[in-house]
């Protein structure tokens, strides 16, 4: 049971993540290579906030939205302006560095080690307990994060940046500012990735740089490019699919070091099968035109 | 004579990120295909040489060719078995730049798997040294030296006046019209990418030789080598190199006043710092913007 608590707990922090990804690479065309780094940024911001400077969880949790969206912004501005290949290569770069950083600004992120003691969100002196409890806390942000997600899908918006993604130039010559558009769509999904990093701190109270390199950015495509775009079902299928399926290993008996390499190649894979036989996702609807 | 010094690293350092950028630079320009695989096919020249010279004990010219050659045809495989099938179902240019991170992460996956994640050493003991006045070089900087001043004056000389090179250089200029001017492309393809990934296998012996081989080494200097490609220009392939030369010369004077773990910051300035201030890099060219 609680096993089951776990992964459900995962794939409600995984469908922000994979809901906010969508936004930037389904609907706008913004292909981020840094959305894990948005995610780490998150998570760092949050526990350094309540565990070194004890502030309380709202205003880490607040703070850390505004932060992703405000390091998006100041990443967005010199890259999105050039747009293609340059905004491509600058986010793999911001992905790797953010790592780095991480692990080498030891006497605020503890490197490596990771940081513990994390507290969970509290009122008063009432604090969510584990099990139901977290997964309940994480499913009230989820839905609150989808709710922007679907009023904005039912909103006029949604044309302007899909006019964006298939022909910014057309979009240019309808009066549609693109880059200003394009930044402000990175900044909100920098900052609703740094949501899910807040509430992955707040799961295990732990956390270490190893959960947000370039493997789980790999990861996070697979899961976007599996659930295909449009629609919020695409968003949650994809993490569903991609957290209940290595689980499957663990009954198997893999070797536990080479399972993650295991997984690994196996994402990269799907992604190369599916840009071949289904660029539309698995369950997206009609023709998916990513980017 | 510090000075020297440095010039003498930083112009190794630098002579390998070059290879490494013009390599994915003549494919970039050629077939539009940002190759971010190419880190991966960089990787496994790395486990060749590894392979052929440690363990079937070959001497180590003949393992630096055998790993060349078997690297160009992985790259190759890489066009004929992803890229080509993406191509001819029209896929958005979108599809291959999914498809090479697929393909990275996969080979990187494969190599751990196969070879752990320990880096594995090329040779036992340190390089022999020699001292020219105050100057410190050993034998892999010779080296180093040596095979950059065949390799870049062959390449440019292949293709100013080869049939093939000309080609390449029509492809990359006009693609439709290449075609309708005779141009094999499908052919042109595999060549450019046993070109690309045969220069990368070059960078990669000589590397591995130096620090060895491990999984993840062709990401970071893959990085490396992109910014190179932006910072000299592209499409322009001696600003590519001249990029790479530059970077390495940054590297050696950002390891005086920082620290090694720093160095990814470092280069991620540089790219910042040219894409703010002169995007179309060093020497002018145009802006690409391919992708919207």
């Amino acid at each position: 049971m609680d096993y089951a608590l776990h992964l459900l707990t995962l794939i409600c922090i995984f469908a922000v993540l994979s809901v906010s990804l969508d936004l930037l690479i389904g609907h706008t065309g913004i292909l981020s290579f840094a959305h894990a780094a948005f995610y780490g940024i998150g998570a760092y911001a949050t526990a350094i906030l309540t565990v070194t400077y004890g502030w309380g969880w709202l205003p880490a949790m607040m703070f850390a939205f505004v932060l992703g969206a405000a390091l998006a912004i100041a990443i967005g501005i010199p890259t999105l302006r050039l747009g293609g290949d340059y905004f491509i290569l600058a986010l793999f770069g911001f992905q790797s560095i953010v790592i780095s950083i991480i692990l080498n600004w030891e006497s605020l992120t503890n490197g490596p080690f990771g940081i513990r003691g994390i507290p969970r969100p509290s009122v008063g002196e009432w604090s969510v307990p584990s099990g139901v409890g977290i997964l309940a806390f994480c499913c009230v942000v989820a839905l609150l994060v989808f709710e922007v997600h679907r009023r904005f899908n039912r909103s006029p918006m949604r044309a302007v940046l899909h006019a964006i993604r298939d022909d910014d130039t057309v979009a240019q010559s309808l009066g549609i500012n693109v880059v200003r558009t394009r930044i402000v769509v990175f900044a909100i999904g920098g900052g609703f990735a740094a949501i899910a990093g807040a509430l992955l701190a707040f799961y295990f109270r732990f956390i270490d740089p190893t959960s947000f390199n370039f493997n789980t950015m790999i990861l996070l495509w697979a899961m976007v490019f599996i659930g295909g775009s449009q629609r919020l079902l695409g968003a949650i299928v994809g993490p569903a699919i991609l957290i209940v399926f290595p689980e499957l290993f663990r009954f198997l008996g893999v070797n536990g070091t080479s399972i993650a390499y295991v997984q690994q190649g196996l994402y990269g894979l799907l992604l190369i099968l599916l840009m071949m036989f289904r660029p539309q996702g698995l369950i997206g609807t009609g023709k998916r035109s990513a980017g | 004579m510090l000075f020297l010094q440095f010039l003498v690293n930083g112009l190794t350092t630098g002579a390998l990120y070059a290879l490494m950028a013009v390599g994915f630079a003549i494919i970039y320009n050629g077939t539009r295909i940002l190759h971010l695989a190419h880190g991966a096919v960089f990787t496994f020249a790395g486990y060749m040489m590894y392979l052929c010279s440690v363990v079937l004990g070959l001497s180590v010219v003949v393992a630096f060719l055998l790993s060349v050659a078997a690297t160009a045809v992985v790259g190759a495989l890489c066009e004929i078995l992803v890229y080509r099938p993406l191509r001819r179902a029209g896929s958005r240019p979108t599809a291959d730049l999914v498809a090479s991170i697929g393909l990275l992460t996969l080979l990187e996956a494969l190599f751990a798997l196969v070879f752990t994640t320990d880096t594995k050493t090329l040779h036992e003991g340190s390089l022999s040294t020699y001292e020219v006045g105050d100057i410190i070089v050993t034998n892999l900087h010779l080296i180093i030296l040596a095979v950059a001043a065949i390799v870049f004056p062959c390449l440019q000389l292949f293709l100013a006046y080869s049939k093939y090179g000309r080609a390449m250089r029509a492809l990359a200029d006009n693609p439709a019209l290449a075609g309708v001017l005779g141009v094999d492309t499908r052919k042109l393809y595999v060549l450019i990418f046993l070109l690309g990934s045969a220069l990368a296998a070059v960078a990669a012996c000589l590397i591995s030789y130096d620090v060895g081989v491990r999984p993840q080494m062709g990401v970071s200097i893959m990085f490396i080598a992109l910014v190179a490609v932006i910072v000299g220009g592209i499409g322009y392939l001696p600003g590519a190199a001249a990029g790479g030369i530059l970077l390495g010369l940054l590297e050696q004077v950002g390891l005086w006043y920082l620290s090694a773990r720093w160095e990814d910051v470092v280069v991620f300035v540089v790219l910042l710092v040219f894409l703010i201030l002169r995007p179309q890099g060093m020497f002018g060219g145009r802006i690409i913007t391919r992708r919207a």
